[in-house]
């Protein structure tokens, strides 16, 4: 069973001017994506800022409207244009976000925070929540004594916690997780990380990874997909991706990546991100990819398959 | 100690181009004075790169800022300490005398470069101006339009027509670095120069960094969390922790055989991308808060290899030529 | 019940010395002002009449009762020199033995009259003891510019806050709509309005708030439109949290702290503009006591310099007290001094 499963989506962000606020273009965070996890699956979404990873994971929980396309949680089909027909899915999928500094209300008490979920969904009675809330927080790994104190009394690393215990606590089915530890400290980032992996484990989660780091989502990932200016470029298995890249765009990104070793440089990839804006015409990767032909003017290639790996290239390396 | 250095300089035949000694800076706040750096001390030779890493609230951006003399005001003090520039105390510069040291003998990069330039003038002007009040002499455009070039600009005429929102993160960190190096300062502080940009152009910018840095000749006092990052590209590097140095060393006995156990966590706590398996490690607890500094050794708490001394405090001390680490796990070896 | 932010800033706010005592000084004389008859009035707080207790502050007694021959109030002040009276009672005046309405045409003189013994800052053209008329205009003024406040701050709220949670093409007309309102000059409309309707207290607080919510909504707005496209509020509704909890618990709570900022300045906008109106005799109806139309009386009568001298130091202390506390306000809720340490 796909716990999620993403066809052909489209999300783009009108552009406005004028006194009447008339569209002047779009932007397309998502364009043309299709994607699905299985159930216990983790499976991650890489790619740079700005490649429309965050604005795909949020589109597939209603958060931000698509434009087109069809979206099915647990093999049932969304109506994608109407808000509602996420709610009886929400206590099933759930979201940690990036900042632990923005996500979490400051005027509300870590209790609230924890508790309000839980009564909405009916997972405890106003009775026995305060049982529910300490039962959380030491499943996150976080002390009872911080019940009452409101978020900025905490590290990053903790808030992080709190925001997972909100997501975990009406024991949800999937877990997007939005770059969960870019925000974090090195030396908490892993703790983060494992305490996922512990909760996945635990409570047979589906999660989708979101993150620009490749060698933070190698060690975790069942499969990857590579994003590029709103459009996936590759997916294969973890270990196939990292052993060998078949997009050149996935290989650019793992040769950047410095590391401890002095002997091995990162690789430069020349020019920068085009606008979202105004595509360019071909393959999207075109204008920075060094093995770029007159083909790639023509249109977006379409995915073929190598072995596990679907890659949208004309020329996969082999 | 003062005996030691000058010692170590005339051996090596080369005066420091910045010394940090004993610096202390404090906030005010409502309970009083909080310490975020505890006397920390380094220096930095000619022509080297000196990486400064540590997490956030380490105090390693509060220390780049006195340098310049930009701390924020009103709030932080310099409590205690001296900051030489070659033989000249900043601390005891007059204003006008520091704004002159500011971009001609050290240049800043910081990690918002958009933040960094005024929204409403056009690059061109905001370069010129600077040329100006350090008066620089003649055809001022031609030069800026020769550096411009050189950051990789292949049109440098169109660049100093735009204004800043209308360039992207790697550019106007390009713009920056020009900035920077306009009137080749001595020493060019970069503080996270590249966190806030893509990784495909992180190491655009840091090779045009480090060339640079060879063309003009100038030391670099990189400021950064990522320890690869400094792997790549700097020479010798000191570890901050919670306010405090813990440990100094040459760039490749440290990857091999770092000192620290702090710094060993920093290390293992790195995804491993070559690696078939790679393992997530972590090091326990939280990174403290300044207010929260506690007595003794302040990474005890989320040491493993704490002992009983570790609730004094440990001195930077010397464990070999140019090594020097905050720990009693190497008292004895003294 | 308040969050450990706002216990923060309230903490500030007091470690502000300047701004906390105005705001005392301020307060207690708003809360005494509100007593005004029992402080200024030409009626006595107590009366005692043949055996009886009378308290005319509070109640209508007519002449009658005190042995008079008319049907009408009776008139202490000419009964307190009655020798009958005196006889068989006796009465409490206030601290201030006079009426912001009382006209002491019997003095000697021709009013306005100086300071006196029994008139401390003189009296009006119109012979009514300044200083009674101060007291009672402050009341008015306060009384006035905080109810406008309240009114204005309730539709910026509502109105901006709207616009600012729903956004799209509702919150472009509305926009338009405020704009087109807000260039109606307020001055005509306060004249037309009042001739048409007659002056009074509750039309010219109407007419006035009508046009102050605006500057507040657009400050509403553009905080909901922030504060919505916050990280905690999409987290709110990614657990499935209502909407109309989400504005009323989510967002509100945090956008209310620009307008409690601002509010100070709004009862100084307030006090000038009804004294600007007194002034120029758009405002309240004569004889309503008011600083504006004392003001008026003193550059009228420069040659009697203690209506227009006490009108200005009363005028100059009270906005100076009000600009202290909103300073204080605007410090304690800066969130510069909310910083962490990096």
């Amino acid at each position: 069973m796909n716990i999620l499963d993403i066809q052909n989506l489209h999300t783009f962000f009108p552009i406005t001017g004028g006194v009447f606020s008339k569209i002047t273009g779009y932007i397309k965070a998502v364009n043309d994506v299709s994607l699905y996890i299985k159930k216990g699956e983790i499976v991650s979404v890489v790619g740079e800022s700005g490649c429309g990873k965050s604005t795909l994971g949020l589109t597939a929980l209603g958060l931000t409207p698509a434009s087109s396309g069809t979206i099915a949680l647990a093999d049932k089909k969304i109506d994608i244009k109407k808000q509602h027909s996420w709610k009886p899915f929400r206590k099933d999928y759930q979201i940690i976000f990036q900042d632990p500094f923005t996500s979490l209300n400051p005027r509300h008490t870590i209790y609230k925070i924890l508790s309000e979920p839980l009564l909405l969904h009916k997972v405890y009675t106003r009775k026995n929540v305060r049982e529910g809330v300490i039962r959380l927080m030491e499943h996150v790994g976080l002390s009872t004594d911080y019940l009452r104190r409101f978020p900025h009394a905490f590290s990053g690393g903790q808030r992080q916690r709190i925001a997972i215990a909100r997501a975990i606590g009406i024991k949800p089915k999937m877990i997007v997780c939005d770059e969960v530890a870019s925000a974090l400290d090195v030396s908490v980032q892993a703790q983060i990380i494992q305490l996922l992996l512990q909760l996945k484990k635990e409570m047979n989660l589906s999660l989708m990874f979101i993150s620009h780091d490749l060698s933070l989502v190698k060690a975790i990932s069942d499969r990857i997909y590579v994003m590029y200016l709103g459009k996936i470029v590759e997916s294969a298995p973890s270990s196939d991706l990292f052993k060998k890249p078949k997009h050149p765009y996935t290989q650019a990104l793992l040769n950047s990546i410095p590391t401890l070793n002095r002997n091995k440089k990162p690789a430069i990839l020349s020019g920068e991100v085009p606008s979202p804006i105004n595509l360019p015409s071909g393959c999207v990767f075109k204008s920075r990819c060094k093995y770029a032909k007159e083909e790639c003017d023509r249109k977006h290639p379409e995915f073929s398959t190598i072995g596990d790996t679907h890659v949208a290239c004309y020329f996969p390396l082999s | 100690m003062r005996h030691l250095i000058r010692n170590r300089s005339s051996i090596l035949n080369r005066q420091p181009v910045l010394t940090v000694k004993d610096l202390t800076i404090a906030f005010e706040t409502e309970e009083g004075l909080v310490e975020i750096t505890d006397k920390v001390s380094f220096e930095i030779l000619p022509g080297e790169i000196f990486g400064l890493v540590g997490e956030s609230g380490c105090g390693k951006t509060i220390t780049a800022l006195s340098i310049l003399r930009l701390l924020p005001q009103p709030g932080t003090k310099i409590t205690s300490g001296s900051i030489f520039l070659k033989d000249r105390n900043i601390l005891s510069l007059s204003y006008e005398q520091m704004r002159s040291v500011r971009g001609k003998e050290i240049g800043m990069i910081f990690q918002e470069p958009a933040a960094a330039l005024n929204p409403l003038l056009p690059v061109k002007k905001q370069l010129m101006e600077l040329f100006d009040y350090h008066k620089f002499p003649d055809d001022k455009e031609k030069r800026v339009a020769e550096l411009l070039h050189r950051v990789g600009f292949p049109d440098p005429q169109r660049i100093l027509a735009s204004y800043p929102h209308e360039l992207s993160g790697g550019m106007l960190q390009r713009v920056m670095i020009a900035i920077a190096l306009m009137l080749s300062p001595s020493l060019i502080i970069a503080d996270e120069p590249t966190t806030a940009l893509d990784v495909t152009v992180q190491a655009q910018i840091m090779e045009l960094l480090i060339e640079m840095q060879r063309e003009i000749d100038t030391s670099i006092l990189f400021i950064t969390h990522n320890l690869s990052l400094i792997a790549q590209y700097a020479n010798r590097l000191a570890v901050m922790y919670a306010g405090r140095i813990v440990e100094e060393n040459d760039l490749d006995s440290f990857i091999n055989n770092p000192l620290h156990p702090y710094s060993r966590g920093l290390i293992e706590a790195l995804p491993d991308l070559n690696s078939e398996n790679p393992q997530l490690k972590s090091i326990p607890g939280q990174v403290p808060q300044p207010k929260d500094y506690s007595f003794g050794c302040r990474f005890r708490e989320r040491c493993n290899k704490a002992f009983e001394l570790c609730t004094d405090k440990p001195e930077l001390m010397s464990t070999g030529d140019t090594q020097k680490v905050a720990c009693f796990l190497y008292k004895k070896e003294l | 019940m308040f969050s450990e932010l706002t216990r923060d800033r309230l903490k500030r706010f007091r470690k502000i010395k300047r701004a906390y005592y105005s705001f005392w000084i301020l307060g207690i004389a708003f809360i005494l002002s509100l007593f005004s008859e029992f402080i200024s009035n030409d009626k006595p707080l107590y009366l005692r009449y043949k055996g009886k207790s009378y308290f005319p502050v509070t109640a209508f007694y007519s002449d009658q009762t005190f042995g008079g021959k008319y049907k009408t109030e009776a008139d202490y002040l000419s009964l307190k020199e009655d020798e009958e009276f005196r006889g068989s009672g006796f009465m409490i005046f206030p601290i201030i033995p006079h009426g912001p309405l009382h006209s002491y045409l019997s003095m000697d003189d021709t009013p306005p009259h100086p300071p006196s013994k029994g008139h401390w800052l003189g009296t009006d053209s119109m012979a009514r003891d300044v200083f009674a008329r101060l007291i009672y205009g402050f009341r008015t003024c306060m009384v006035f510019s905080l109810l406008l406040m309240v009114i204005s701050v309730i539709f910026g709220i509502i109105i901006g806050g709207i616009q600012g949670y729903l956004g799209g093409k509702f919150d472009i007309i509305v926009q338009r709509l405020i704009e087109i309102w807000s260039s109606m000059p307020f001055l005509y409309v306060v004249i037309l309005v009042g001739s048409i309707y007659g002056r009074n207290f509750m039309l010219l607080l109407l007419t006035m708030a009508i046009f102050q919510w605006i500057g507040l909504s657009y400050y509403m707005r553009g905080e909901f439109l922030k504060l919505k496209s916050q990280t905690y509020i999409k987290a709110a509704k990614a657990v499935g949290i209502k909407p109309v909890n989400i504005l009323f618990r989510q967002i509100l709570p945090n956008a209310l702290t620009p307008v409690i900022t601002i509010t100070p300045f709004l009862v100084i906008g307030g006090i000038s503009s009804l004294t600007a109106l007194d002034f120029l005799g758009f405002g309240l109806p004569p004889p309503a006591p008011s600083w504006g139309e004392l003001l008026q009386q003193g550059l009228k009568n420069l040659y009697a310099p203690w209506i227009a001298l006490s009108t200005i130091i009363s005028l100059f202390i009270t906005l100076l007290l009000t600009t202290f506390i909103g300073e204080g306000i605007r410090e304690a809720f800066d969130p510069k001094s909310e910083q962490h340490i990096e």
